[in-house]
């Protein structure tokens, strides 16, 4: 080995860049250089210089620097730098080197700010449509009657109110019949008809049906003391028996609702009105129809479970 | 979406394809040839008359200069870019060949090839096209400076500023690196070449001789030096007289030498000051501390480090076999290329 003369102080546990250290620091005091005269034609700071005779490598910037360094310093020195830097650590080879920054955090960034943003819901919306129109082709073709039910439920309950400004005249009337005055029940009617609540119109509706062929017409006519009286004379009957929960609207030839209702298995209705009617039976197998006594069979108008149909 | 069947009929290759020399590293195996970017062809004449390749690397340098009229030795990279097409191309072909193990399917590695910081988009098209014709399915380019800052081993990543100098034969690349990409990139088309030329030049001037390329190439590596040193040393050179025309023999002296290395070695020297002027000051600072790296067969010109730490004021180390740095960071680079994309550079 061509490394000149152990320097003084080296002992066995050493470390190689502790070892290469001291001979530069041997090397140097030799020639009479002080770390300052080193550093100077180095560009080095004195830091480093004394960082590299201590064989501190930890204190330089890094493994590829260190080994620069140190060969810098032993050419300067005019000795062999190979064999100093025989035990001095590499840089690592290629696996263990980093080529990427530090990274603490994932996820992109948007590309063309907002374009992305407003396609979205653009999309959604039009999904949404599209589901909506499907929905409706769909109950549409196959004609489900459910919600066909739901939908004419709040036109009876709309119509109602209307009605109930003339329909409480007779639905009133008999409480005013049994108390014989006549006089305070058309000021009342209109007193106590705009704002009754349709709630309380429809049950009204649907207990006094007897009451209900009174309205509109005759109602309006004549006033109200006679016209329950003669409402039925020249009225047809209906006779609803329900063997099943079903709702039914009748309506009469004026194309008022007469009777829009849920009748409860083993419930008997009879609605009169003025012929001919404009029936709609829900449930229509559970449902038997007798008009003026004669029964009437809803089996051919019936479309699934719902019966359409006039009589007269 | 089958990448992992292509680990089966090809090898990934890094390419240092430079002015002098082309580096191949392969994915798992290391720098597996070294050669000098020459290629020798073979026109031939009568019934079969056609172009053939004679020889490449090695063999096709010993040529240079010495062919004779059917045979035409050349150095197919100009300035660190592709300055004859279809030569490039076979070389790279011819390359690829020797380090890729003969299977049924004719390879098609993705390659990545490093590039000069200084090409313009032509050139850097240029190179991508000679690859994917000679048989690359997937061309990705890093540019010099990065590459060779990985090979000699700086920490890239970290937020630190590293500065390299990479002097290959073409061209001179400076780059300032900090978080796995360049802060500050410049590139001077001076290098080995262009000292060989002031060689030349020089010899002729002064001498009234003649020499070619390959000697002057030789008297750079024997007694070129950048700094003047406390001893002279001295060459005998053999050349052809102008005067006379007669091949005389005469004697260089690195002294003579450094003086003909003044021009090329002012260009580079000015290029890493202005570096220095370019780079942020929170960047300079670091590289205050720890100095530059030279990468590059220029950086193994002597006292070349002297030099630019007189100019400079700063620490200047050489790095670990400069020569293949740029190579060995392109391997690196290649062994994570699909972890990582911000150290490639788009065309």
């Amino acid at each position: 080995m061509q490394s000149p003369p152990e320097p003084s102080g080296v002992t066995s546990e050493m470390t190689p860049a502790e070892f290469a250290g001291a001979q530069l620091r041997q090397a140097r005091e030799a020639r009479g250089e002080t770390l300052s005269d080193v550093a100077q034609v180095l560009k080095l700071s004195r830091r480093q210089v004394e960082a590299l005779e201590n064989g501190r490598h930890d204190a330089l910037p890094g493994p590829a620097f260190a080994r620069g360094f140190l060969r810098n310093y032993a050419r300067y020195l005019g000795l062999d730098p190979a064999p100093l830097l025989g035990g001095v650590e590499q840089r690592g080879s290629a696996g263990t080197v980093e080529l990427a920054p530090v990274s603490n955090a994932t996820g992109e960034m948007p590309v063309g700010m907002g374009r992305r943003t407003s396609s979205k819901p653009v999309t959604v919306l039009f999904f949404v449509l599209l589901a909506v129109v499907l929905a409706g082709w769909y109950f549409d073709w196959f004609q489900t009657e459910l919600p066909e039910e739901a939908t004419v439920a709040p036109e009876s309950a709309e119509v109602a109110p209307i009605e109930g400004g003339v329909a409480t005249e007779p639905i009133e009337a008999p409480a005013a019949e049994a108390q014989q005055s006549a006089t305070p029940a058309p000021l009342q009617a209109p007193a106590s008809g705009a704002p009754q609540p349709p709630v309380a119109a429809s049950p009204e509706q649907g207990q006094g049906v007897v009451a209900t062929p009174a309205p509109a017409v005759p109602a309006t006519a004549t006033p109200a003391p006679t016209a329950s009286a003669a409402a039925p004379t020249d009225a047809a009957s209906l006779v609803f028996s329900f063997s099943g929960e079903s709702w039914v609207e009748v309506r009469d030839a004026a194309g008022a609702v007469v009777y829009s209702g849920t009748n409860a298995a083993g419930v008997t209705r009879t609605v009169q009105g003025k012929a001919p009617f404009t029936l709609v039976v829900g449930n229509a197998k559970d449902v038997r129809l007798e008009y003026q006594g004669k029964a009437v069979d809803l089996a051919p108008h019936t479309r699934v479970t719902v019966a359409r149909l006039t009589v007269q | 979406m089958f990448g992992f069947l292509r680990s089966y009929f090809s090898n990934d290759l890094a390419i240092d394809l430079g002015t002098a020399n082309t580096l191949i590293y392969v994915r798992g195996k290391g720098i597996v040839l070294d050669e000098p970017s020459v290629v020798a062809i073979r026109t031939e004449g009568g019934p079969n008359a056609k172009r053939t390749i004679q020889a490449v690397g090695h063999a096709a340098k010993q040529m240079l200069g010495k062919t004779p009229g059917n045979i035409t030795a050349i150095r197919p990279m100009k300035d660190g870019v592709i300055a004859d097409f279809v030569v490039t191309e076979q070389m790279i072909k011819q390359f690829i060949k020797k380090v890729h193990d003969s299977r049924l399917l004719s390879p098609s590695p993705r390659i990545i090839i490093c590039v000069p910081c200084g090409s313009t988009q032509v050139e850097r098209r240029a190179i991508r096209d000679a690859a994917l014709a000679a048989g690359a399915s997937q061309v990705y380019l890093i540019e010099e400076p990065m590459a060779a800052a990985i090979g000699a081993g700086l920490p890239v990543s970290d937020a630190t500023g590293s500065m390299v100098v990479d002097i290959g034969g073409g061209t001179t690349e400076v780059g300032v690196i900090s978080l796995g990409g360049m802060v500050y990139a410049g590139s001077v088309r001076v290098g080995g070449d262009k000292f060989d030329d002031a060689i030349v030049n020089y010899i002729r001037r002064n001498y009234g001789m003649l020499i070619g390329d390959t000697t002057a190439e030789n008297i750079k590596k024997e007694i070129g030096s950048a700094f003047p040193g406390s001893e002279v040393r001295e060459m005998e050179v053999k050349g052809r007289n102008l005067a006379e025309g007669i091949p005389r023999s005469f004697t260089i002296s690195s002294n003579e030498i450094l003086e003909a290395l003044t021009e090329p070695l002012n260009q580079i020297v000015s290029a890493v000051k202005i570096a220095l002027e370019q780079t942020p000051p929170e960047l300079g600072a670091d590289i205050a501390d720890r100095g530059m790296v030279l990468t590059g067969g220029g950086a193994l010109l002597r006292d070349l480090d002297r030099l630019l730490m007189e100019e400079t004021g700063l620490p200047v180390i050489v790095a670990d076999e400069p020569l293949t740095c740029v190579a060995r960071g392109c391997g690196m680079a290649l062994e994570k290329m699909d972890k990582l994309g911000s150290i490639f550079t788009s065309d």
